[in-house]
Order: structure tokens, then C-alpha cells, then sequence
């Protein structure tokens, strides 16, 4: 009988499964530690958490590399309380790529916005994704947050 | 150290005992066989791969083959000058096609036989079949039991929701 992925990704020693977190993206590595308690807990050990504090991942960021006034109040306070926490989507820098975006905003965690009525250029989007992240999961700039909450499927 | 050998091609055995000769060169691609030959100097006997069966190592020697030009990293790179980056080169996405067991003996081969480049493929290749998933759609391509209580999901919504605008 066949196994399973997740059977098979079980198999691998842990150094080869931190290869593989080593390999992905921040945001993949979100998603992957939002599947089960295993990959929770594993991907939040200290052994594997130095790839994530040392914004060692791509699309990911070390806090100390925040802008000084993101580090400064009241974003700085809360900020430094969910770094110090799980893996979540404020260790984000950057959406990688197409399909991240895609995924980014059919996350039930982000609510979409019913007052962007035009839905923005696909270029614009891919900068905000891009170069904007950390304004963004912030919450410091509502334009940028309702041009990620859009559909997609809205642009065709 | 031995004296260094001219010998073209080695023999390697796979732990299902098949022997394959191979071009030195393209074996050393393994850092493990490269350091054996070194210390070794000339090998006549076929050098055992006991954890690798003869479809994996077929398939390993066909990716050495590939790549047996390839700019050999310096001994003493370390983890943080890996290449960092999701994209993987066509022949290498071709090769890794395959179904999903073998593509695990892979990486547990190419981690035995120390051929970093094929690992850090097979490491990307598994990274991006997760790319662009939500955890739900991860669930059902590994097959992964939901084991969060309501509570748990709560704090990972939590954690995860966004400051509240100024």
C-alpha cells in the first residue's frame, strides 16, 4: 500500500523536514503549521524557530529589520508580543508570488472589504504584495489592506 | 591520504546488490563517494550504497549525470549561502516528477550521499507542491488529520489577525 505524504514527510529525520521549511516560503510555512498540532509545534520548536527569527525565510522578516517606527508605540508593543509568539503573518515581509497573493486573500482570518467597489489594477496589487507587506499586516495603511482583501476573481 | 587515482569509472552497489559503473567524475558528485576515493585511492571493488536501492541510485546517477558540470560548492558554504529562492530549473522539474515515495528516497538519498544540489531540489520541489495551499487544501493533499480543537483554531485566528487600523 502507498503511503501518505504526510506519512512519508513523517519518515524524514528532522533535519531533512527543516531542509524542506528551509525551502519554503514565510507565508507557506504559516499555512503549513495552521494544518495540524504536529506541524505547529514543530515548526515553533526552538530547534526550527531560528529560521524564522532570523528572518532566515523568504518573505519572512527579523524584527530588528522593522522600521524603527513600526518597532517604536503602539505598534512596536504589540508587535514585539506576536513576535515573540507563534509563527504568524506578522513575521511576513513580503507575498512571494501570484499564487500567494491568490491564497492571501481567500485567508478566513482576512476579511474582505464590501467598500472597494473598483477593484484595483493587478499591478498595484502585486507592489503592495511585494513591497508593502509589513505596512500591510501592520494595519497601518487602509488603501493597501483593501487592495489586498479584493477578490481576484473580481478583476476579470 | 592515498595517491590520487586516474581510474575513470567506479562501481557502485545498490543495497539490492545491482552494481552500476559510472564515470568517477559524475560519482563525485556525492561528496560522500568523492571523500571515500580520496582517501581510498584506487577502488577496484563495487563501493556498497547500502541505504540506496538500484531505481534510486539509477535515478541519482541520471541527476549527477545532468549536472556533472556544475560549479561544485566551496566545502565550506555554509547554510546561509544556500541558494534561497522557490525556482526550480525545467530538466530539474521533469526529473522530479515523479510519484511521491520515490521522490521522498530521493532526498533521503541525495541526504546519504551528501549531494546537497539534489537535496535543495528535492527539499524546493516538496516546498512548492505546498505553495499557494491553504491549510485546508495541505490537509487534503498530505492527508492530514484536523486535530485542533475549536479553542486552538481560535488562537491561531488570533494570532494571525491584523492590527486594528488608527
Amino acid at each position: 500500500m502507498q503511503r501518505s505524504y504526510y506519512d512519508l514527510l513523517l519518515s524524514l529525520p528532522f533535519e531533512l523536514r527543516l531542509d524542506i521549511y528551509y525551502q519554503c516560503t514565510a507565508f507557506t510555512l504559516l499555512q503549513l503549521s495552521h494544518t495540524c498540532h504536529f506541524f505547529r509545534s514543530e515548526i515553533n520548536s526552538p530547534r526550527a524557530r531560528p529560521l524564522i527569527d532570523k528572518g532566515q525565510l523568504i518573505g519572512g522578516s527579523s524584527f530588528l529589520n522593522l522600521h524603527p517606527k513600526l518597532r517604536s508605540e503602539p505598534y512596536g508593543v504589540l508587535a514585539t508580543q506576536k513576535w515573540a509568539g507563534n509563527l504568524s503573518i506578522w513575521h511576513l515581509s513580503t507575498i512571494h508570488s501570484d499564487e500567494e497573493m491568490l491564497l492571501f486573500a481567500r485567508l478566513p482570518y482576512i476579511s474582505s472589504s464590501d467598500h472597494w467597489h473598483v477593484p484595483p489594477a493587478r499591478g498595484f496589487r502585486m507592489f503592495v504584495y511585494r513591497f508593502c507587506g509589513r505596512l500591510l499586516v501592520m494595519g497601518a495603511c487602509d488603501i493597501f489592506k483593501l487592495a489586498l482583501v479584493c477578490e481576484p476573481k473580481e478583476e476579470a | 591520504m592515498a595517491t590520487p587515482s586516474t581510474q575513470a569509472t567506479v562501481k557502485l552497489q545498490s543495497n539490492d546488490n545491482v552494481v552500476i559503473e559510472v564515470e568517477r567524475a559524475i560519482a563525485e558528485r556525492s561528496v560522500l563517494i568523492k571523500n571515500m576515493l580520496e582517501d581510498c585511492g584506487e577502488v577496484t571493488d563495487a563501493i556498497p550504497i547500502s541505504n540506496v536501492n538500484e531505481s534510486i541510485l539509477r535515478k541519482v546517477i541520471e541527476w549527477c549525470e545532468h549536472h556533472k558540470n556544475d560549479p561544485v560548492a566551496a566545502e565550506n558554504e555554509n547554510d546561509d549561502s544556500r541558494k534561497k529562492t522557490t525556482d526550480i530549473d525545467e530538466w530539474d522539474q521533469k526529473f522530479m516528477n515523479v510519484d511521491q515515495e520515490m521522490l521522498f528516497e530521493i532526498i533521503l538519498a541525495a541526504n546519504f550521499l551528501d549531494i546537497k544540489p539534489l537535496l535543495d531540489t528535492g527539499c524546493k520541489t516538496v516546498a512548492n507542491m505546498i505553495k499557494g495551499k491553504s491549510p485546508e487544501e495541505i490537509r487534503k493533499l498530505f492527508n492530514i488529520q484536523n486535530d485542533f480543537t475549536p479553542e486552538e483554531e481560535e488562537q491561531i485566528r488570533r494570532e494571525n489577525e491584523w492590527a486594528e487600523d488608527r
